[in-house]
């Protein structure tokens, strides 16, 4: 047992004003700001337990530093034998021992320690205590909040929304200055509208309401609507319908061109809903619901009223011509007048040998015969002399040309009988047989007629390798028969009213779609069935995500028809004209809403 | 009672909400850009009826969780703060969800892009600041032990006293070196210094250490007893105030993200209003 007394000496102004001696008795004495210590510091520089006094093992008392050293004399110490005279300072409090009694043989242990409370000194400025962990600066929360927000306001809100009420500059060349309501640009503006695109108030007019028809239709003056001629359909189903609707704009460059499909389908898909009286089928999705190809072809008494026919295998074509692709085409060649002598007369000919795109380069021009077949189908009147040719033409001027082609090489031989040439274009009528020697003439008719019945009835003759030829009448008034060609039903648009430019495919051999190599007569239709075009092309009801791109075009529906300006068919045309014609006031919306 | 914090509030029943919240968001966007939403050009954006819907849920979303700067000042409310910080967080996060599904993830370089590019930072700053909340204050616990700051700043203190004491007998290069470490040691910094961590920079304390090591060779043998114990006084003084400072860094630690979290919060509903007024006044 440690009897300690503590002696507390309060010095006001360097005067002693008061001395308190407390005493405390215990086995071990602990000093620290815990209120269980024995010697109870209440500073927050000392720590919870700071340091022990006990007696030791060697019958000394010790002063014990826990959880750190102590000061003692100056001095940090782990462990020291108290002495008297010994200064133990504990924070702010200094402890001297006056009087300590101990040893192995001493008895009753004593502790005389002499207490100072040092006073507290001011606490600087800069190492005041502050709330937060940094120092209070300009960029305060509040600041900076009001400062951000108010940034925003200003750029992205107050200036925009003034600049949006305000006149629009007219700029007759060269480009207005942009203005900041440009940041409200959702996305980037089709390449056609870019030159217009820095001043928004170009289409959205007024500011809170949408996109105005008058904004668009104020460039484009010639796009009309789904058939002009159908007010009711403009009544009863595009009504409140804006361009807008369907052509979305800030897409980026061909955005507005990119129509949705679903559109279209939303009356086309159940077209008889809107039209209970056409004769159209319903159109779904290209890849599954796209009814079959109905080719226009001319045929019949009327054609110039081209019919229309579904695709199938089957279908055949009547153009009145003989014309088998696969001979033309072969690899082997074909012999031509113009061939190479070296390879027996044959050229190898493609599909452009023939056939030339139109200038627009969407579609093939018609064939014309001059150009090519004339090259090696020469009408030649005879073997020995093979300039000597007849026009393409009706069978009368052919007939007419073969006279005039012998007349003159009876004249060549026989210049005296030459009428002259003012007689010829002024003079009257000069009876042919009369004037001329009858030998003379009995030979050109003679000639003339074995010439026109070898080509036109020969069926290895020029004109029946490519044309059905029929005698009319036995003899003409020029005493030569007459005949006549069938005519040639040369179908050169099968499908008016969608659009397929050759251009955009001419990576794609020809034959990937038409197969000229396998036709043998010209019956066979070369236009593909739209399954030749699934291959390539799908719908745009496939899956959709981004991430997953199909393998496949995604065609939408004005990929290949034209909403605004859709082709009416000659044949529709034709039946209202008829209709028109047998009864004037009757209407006839049926036919009118099944031409779409 | 083990103490429950607000992640865990109520067994993660904000958690779990936010979960059901993206979910069924993914799984409506997936829908109907598979089987509803088809343009051609395949580009997403905000003006089909979802994109409608998951603007509008966002936008109420980040004002409801704006609402929390006032709702935490308010300490007569009737519901549990805990619970709304819990809420907040957890919302907070599913905001990216829906904002990003309501952009079709189609971005430019205009005030719509910005205001989701903000709504990125807002949501990022706040994550962090949950970070930072979970592990600064048993590290600024482990730091600290048993002392406090004051603590630290009176033994501080002591140190310079007594350090004042002992080199009055000394040459003059110490008293300038010892007043020296004792006003100008700067213990806590600005926001920046904090973000740069550059307050140790040129310190008075680390140079006085170094110092007085040096000045010490030269002193002669009455005097090297007070120069090795300014010496220690100055390494003690060193220990402190890089304690103090890491106190500082700590606490400073759990407020800087704020800086970026509620200004750009309030600049964040600004632009919110920019973009709902553009969209509508250029219909």
């Amino acid at each position: 047992m440690i009897r300690c007394t503590i002696v507390e000496t309060t010095a006001q102004g360097g005067e002693t004003a008061s001395r308190i001696a407390r005493a405390t008795v215990s086995e071990t004495l602990t000093i620290g700001r815990a209120a269980a210590c024995k010697i109870y510091l209440p500073d927050p520089r000392v720590r919870l337990e700071h340091a022990r006094i006990q007696r030791a093992e060697d019958g000394y008392i010790y002063l014990e530093g826990l959880g750190g050293a102590v000061q003692v004399d100056g001095e940090p110490q782990d462990l020291v034998r108290l002495a008297p005279g010994q200064v133990i300072l504990i924070g702010p409090f200094e402890f001297l021992v006056t009087d300590v009694a101990h040893g192995p043989d001493c008895a009753q242990l004593l502790l005389t320690l002499h207490f100072t409370h040092r006073p507290v000194e001011q606490v600087r400025d800069d190492t005041a205590r502050s709330q937060g962990g940094f120092r209070r600066s300009l960029i305060g929360l509040r600041s900076l909040s009001w400062t951000a927000a108010l940034l925003c306001m200003v750029f992205l809100l107050a200036l925009p929304v003034w600049q949006a009420y305000q006149p629009m500059d007219l700029i007759s060349d060269g480009e207005a200055s942009t203005k900041l309501d440009v940041l409200w640009n959702p996305g980037p503006l089709s390449s056609a509208h870019k030159t217009i695109g820095n001043q928004c108030q170009n289409c959205h007019t007024k500011p809170f309401a949408r996109v105005r028809d008058l904004a668009c239709i104020s460039c484009h003056k010639t796009s009309g609507p789904h058939i002009v001629a159908h007010k009711d359909l403009q009544a009863q189903v595009f009504m409140g319908q804006r361009c807008a609707s369907c052509h979305k704009e800030h897409q980026g460059d061909d955005g507005m061109k990119k129509v949705d499909a679903i559109t279209c389908e939303s009356c086309h898909g159940n077209v008889r809903a809107f039209a209970p009286k056409t004769a159209l089928p319903n159109v779904g999705d290209f890849g599954k619901e796209h009814p079959d190809f109905r080719l226009s072809m001319k045929v019949g008494p009327e054609p110039a009223v081209p019919q229309r026919f579904e695709y199938t295998p089957t279908l055949k074509e009547a153009s009145g011509l003989k014309f088998p692709h696969d001979i033309h085409v072969s690899i082997k060649g074909i012999r031509s007048p113009n061939g190479p002598a070296n390879k027996g007369g044959r050229v190898f000919l493609q599909c452009n040998s023939c056939h030339q795109l139109d200038s627009a380069k969407v579609r093939y021009q018609p064939i014309r015969m001059e150009e090519a077949c004339g090259t090696c189908h020469r009408l030649g009147i005879d073997a020995q002399n093979p300039d000597r040719q007849v026009p393409h033409a009706q069978p009368q001027i052919v007939v007419q040309a073969l006279r005039d082609s012998f007349s003159a090489l009876v004249l060549a031989k026989n210049p005296s009988q030459v009428v002259t040439v003012n007689s010829l274009l002024q003079g009257p009528q000069i009876k042919p047989a009369s004037k001329l020697s009858s030998t003379s003439a009995q030979w050109v008719d003679d000639k003339t007629q074995a010439a026109a019945q070898h080509m036109f009835e020969n069926p290895k003759g020029t004109c029946l390798t490519c044309h059905s030829i029929e005698r009319v009448t036995e003899q003409g008034a020029d005493g030569v028969a007459t005949w006549k060609v069938q005519p040639v039903l040369s179908n050169d648009h099968w499908l008016p009213k969608s659009s397929f430019s050759h251009a955009q495919h001419a990576n794609a051999p020809c034959s990937t779609c038409h197969a000229a190599g396998q036709s043998k007569s010209s019956a066979d239709i070369l236009i593909p069935a739209i399954k030749t075009c699934r291959n390539c092309h799908a719908g745009p009801n496939t899956r959709n995500l981004n991430i997953a791109r199909p393998d496949k075009v995604i065609s939408q529906c004005n990929s290949c028809h034209d909403f605004h300006s859709p082709v009416v068919h000659a044949s529709f045309a034709a039946d209202k004209k008829r209709a028109a014609a047998s009864a004037p006031a009757a209407s006839a919306p049926s036919k009118a809403a099944s031409s779409p | 009672m083990k103490h429950q914090g607000f992640l865990e509030y109520r067994q993660f029943r904000y958690l779990k909400l936010a979960w059901w919240v993206v979910a069924l968001a993914s799984v409506f966007y997936i829908w109907h850009r598979l089987y509803l939403f088809q343009t051609p050009g395949r580009l997403g954006y905000g003006g089909t009826w979802p994109g409608y819907f998951f603007g509008v849920s966002a936008a109420s979303l980040m004002v409801w969780l704006a609402w929390l700067g006032i709702r935490k000042r308010r300490y007569n409310s009737s519901s549990n703060t805990q619970g709304w910080l819990s809420a907040h967080v957890y919302l907070g996060c599913t905001v990216v969800v829906l904002a990003s599904l309501h952009s079709g993830f189609e971005l430019g370089w205009n005030t719509h892009s910005l205001a989701y590019l903000m709504m990125w930072v807002v949501v990022g700053s706040g994550i962090y600041g949950v970070v930072v909340f979970t592990r600064i204050p048993s590290r600024l616990t482990e730091t600290m032990g048993d002392a406090t700051l004051s603590s630290l700043m009176l033994q501080l203190q002591d140190v310079d006293t007594e350090a004042q004491r002992l080199a009055l007998t000394l040459p003059d290069e110490y008293n300038a070196l010892i007043l020296d470490a004792a006003n100008h040691t700067r213990l806590q910094g600005t926001a920046l210094e904090n973000l740069l961590g550059t307050i140790a920079k040129n310190c008075p304390t680390t140079r006085a250490v170094a110092n007085v090591e040096r000045l010490n060779q030269n002193l002669n043998a009455d005097s090297a007893r007070s120069g090795r114990e300014i010496y220690g006084q100055m390494v003690r003084r060193k220990g402190l105030v890089d304690k103090i400072r890491q106190v500082h860094r700590f606490s400073a630690k759990l407020r800087l993200w704020l800086l970026l979290h509620v200004p750009m919060s309030m600049a964040l509903l600004v632009t919110l209003v920019a973009h709902i007024v553009s969209v509508y006044i250029y219909w």
